[in-house]
């Protein structure tokens, strides 16, 4: 048994194509949520991160064929070795969702509170008056004001932000355990960012939901995050407390990712850091350490063996040869 | 870079408003540029910052005559484009480019990339098939990209390659003026970073005068030599970019500072 609510074991995921051929999207990925925590998972477009996250909810086998190896387990069970039919017993209820566009998430010709009323009871066997009520508390719960009147306007009628609050509020409705966030704050402003960032705070610390946050801006996965695992083509080559990875991150795609972030203060810079060419794609995967030809420490160790991801201190594990195991000194 | 005696570009009680959708004969509008005023020397970088709907691009698409305002000038050289028929625009638009956001959308997907660079020249003028083809080729170079990427098409390239595709062109007229409208915001940050150090080198060799618009306060400090913060289509603060990032007046942009992550 395991005592994590979401363990991750050693996870593979292939695409299979017609002609049988498969791209692994994700290789041997370990990970795993404690009580209470919002573990981050950062990284570039076709890092897999996605691919991750849909595939905790085997969102990807409707449309394509997937192969797996390791085990998601969810409060002791192997998610993939559940049939797939039997999948909408954990959607919604144990494990909810929100994707990165709320707009093409809701449905453009119902009104916001009949989906919510539609969440509320796709979970539970309620009367409409109840289900009704429940939505209401569920909007104002995610800080929709006036939440009676706005009720019955369609999500055409909503700003960015409130749109995300629905699909929290709709995400919220089943008390999942787990919340899997996906790119939530991309698409929305800073201002309206902070505010999704604090309500996913609030609810963490006050519902005790766990959350698995996926994105690209490792800002926002640090401000957000307790724990937070950079991922580069399909793997995790940093797991890090968040405090340190803006600090003293150890890998050299890590170290490469938060040096080409333009600083907000001190001196102005001619030139950014910037990490050479470009992520290969999953056809041509390079073998050895997978970041070691866009890497200016590389040598041939790097470019023949795969390093094995270990535990640098106490708070940080990285996937590199030339890391130096040291003292964590602390946040 | 200090403002020059003689501005390059100098916008006036600039104001654009659109129509509010179904406000029907009540004749509802939205301001979506209120009475802006700024001005850009020749060879400087002006950075332009706001959220959605502050009427940062709906600015950048009046200056490039994409959009027709409503009243106001945009004086560019000692001519007025906003008031100016399509014909006496003509020759100006050599001379003011843009660069959009989304490289995937931006170019014609069944011209190649050969095609894309001299369309501009042909435009331009440029008669002799063979000057294009070497300008082409070296606007390749200059940004970065290959020889061969001449025969290739746009959905070819990576996003980072077709953004490098997107400023070869804008540039490859020569102009005074770009107005990049969120150039790299759809890029990754390895790869946002090499395309703002490309434009930054760019701008520094050829001395063109950008005006930068983004939503990104970090991209801002680091690209532009003042700017200026848009709110509800308003200006409600410039300054040395710096200065305005360290020591904001305004709340608006305190707020924005506050926000980033």
């Amino acid at each position: 048994m395991s005592e994590h609510l979401l363990d991750v074991r050693d996870l593979c995921i292939s695409f299979v194509g017609r002609d049988g051929n498969a791209l692994e999207a994700v290789n041997k990925l370990n990970l795993h949520i404690d009580a209470g925590e919002i573990v981050g998972v950062v990284g570039e477009s076709g890092c897999g991160k996605s691919v991750f996250a849909q595939s905790a909810m085997r969102l990807l086998e409707h449309e394509q064929k997937m192969a797996y190896t390791g085990q998601i387990l969810f409060d002791g069970e192997d998610l993939l070795a559940r049939p797939l039919k039997r999948m909408r017993e954990v959607r919604g209820c144990d494990i909810a969702m929100i994707f990165q566009d709320p707009l093409s998430s809701l449905n453009p010709v119902m009104t916001v509170g009949a989906q919510v009323i539609e969440a509320v009871r796709a979970h539970r066997k309620v009367s409409r008056r109840e289900a009704r009520n429940e939505a209401l508390s569920l909007l104002e719960r995610v800080g929709i004001r006036d939440a009676a009147a706005r009720f019955d306007m369609y999500p055409g009628d909503f700003s960015g932000g409130m749109r995300q609050r629905v699909m929290i509020a709709m995400a919220l409705a089943g008390h999942p355990r787990l919340l899997i966030a996906d790119e939530p704050t991309t698409a929305l402003d800073t201002t309206t960012q902070k505010q999704i960032l604090d309500l996913l705070r609030d609810l963490n610390s006050s519902e005790g939901m766990e959350v698995l946050f996926i994105s690209h801006d490792l800002g926002v996965v640090t401000s957000i995050c307790s724990r937070v695992h950079v991922m580069y083509l399909g793997q995790i080559v940093e797991e890090i407390d968040a405090c340190g990875l803006m600090e003293r991150p150890s890998h050299p795609y890590a170290q490469g990712l938060i040096a080409s972030i333009p600083p907000l203060e001190g001196e102005r810079v001619d030139t950014l850091a910037d990490i050479p060419g470009t992520v290969p794609p999953l056809t041509a995967i390079p073998c050895g350490c997978r970041f070691a030809p866009r890497c200016a420490r590389a040598d041939e160790r790097c470019r023949a063996q795969e390093p094995p991801l270990v535990a640098v201190n106490a708070c940080d594990r990285s996937k590199c040869w030339l890391v130096e195991k040291g003292e964590c000194h602390g946040c | 870079m200090a403002v020059d005696s003689e501005a390059l570009l100098r916008v006036s009680h600039l104001t654009k408003t659109y129509p509010m959708p179904g406000s029907g004969f009540k004749r509802q509008v939205f301001t979506a540029v209120d009475d802006l005023s700024f001005e850009i020397a020749p060879g400087e970088v002006y950075g332009l910052v706001g959220e959605s709907g502050s009427g940062k691009s709906t600015t950048g698409r009046l200056i490039c005559g994409l959009e027709r305002a409503d009243s106001g000038s945009i004086v560019y050289r000692g001519h007025d484009l906003a008031t100016m028929s399509e014909r006496e625009r003509k020759p100006f638009r050599r001379e003011i480019q843009l660069v959009f956001q989304d490289s995937s959308t931006a170019f014609d997907p069944r011209n190649r990339v050969g095609r894309i660079l001299e369309e501009p020249l042909i435009i331009a003028g440029v008669r002799d098939a063979d000057e294009r083809h070497g300008r082409a080729l070296s606007a390749l170079a200059s940004v970065g990209l290959l020889a061969e990427h001449y025969d290739r098409y746009p959905h070819d390239l990576s996003g980072g390659q077709r953004q490098r595709l997107n400023l070869a062109r804008a540039l490859i007229c020569e102009p005074r003026l770009v107005v990049c409208d969120e150039p790299v915001s759809a890029l990754d940050v390895s790869v946002q970073a090499q395309v703002l150090n490309l434009l930054r080198d760019l701008q520094r060799t050829t001395g063109v005068a950008l005006l930068f618009i983004t939503h990104d306060m970090r991209v801002v400090r680091h690209m532009s030599d003042r700017i200026g913060v848009l709110y509800h289509g308003r200006l409600v603060e410039e300054g040395a970019a710096e200065d305005v990032i360290a020591h904001p007046s305004d709340p608006y942009t305190q707020e924005l500072i506050d926000a980033i992550p």
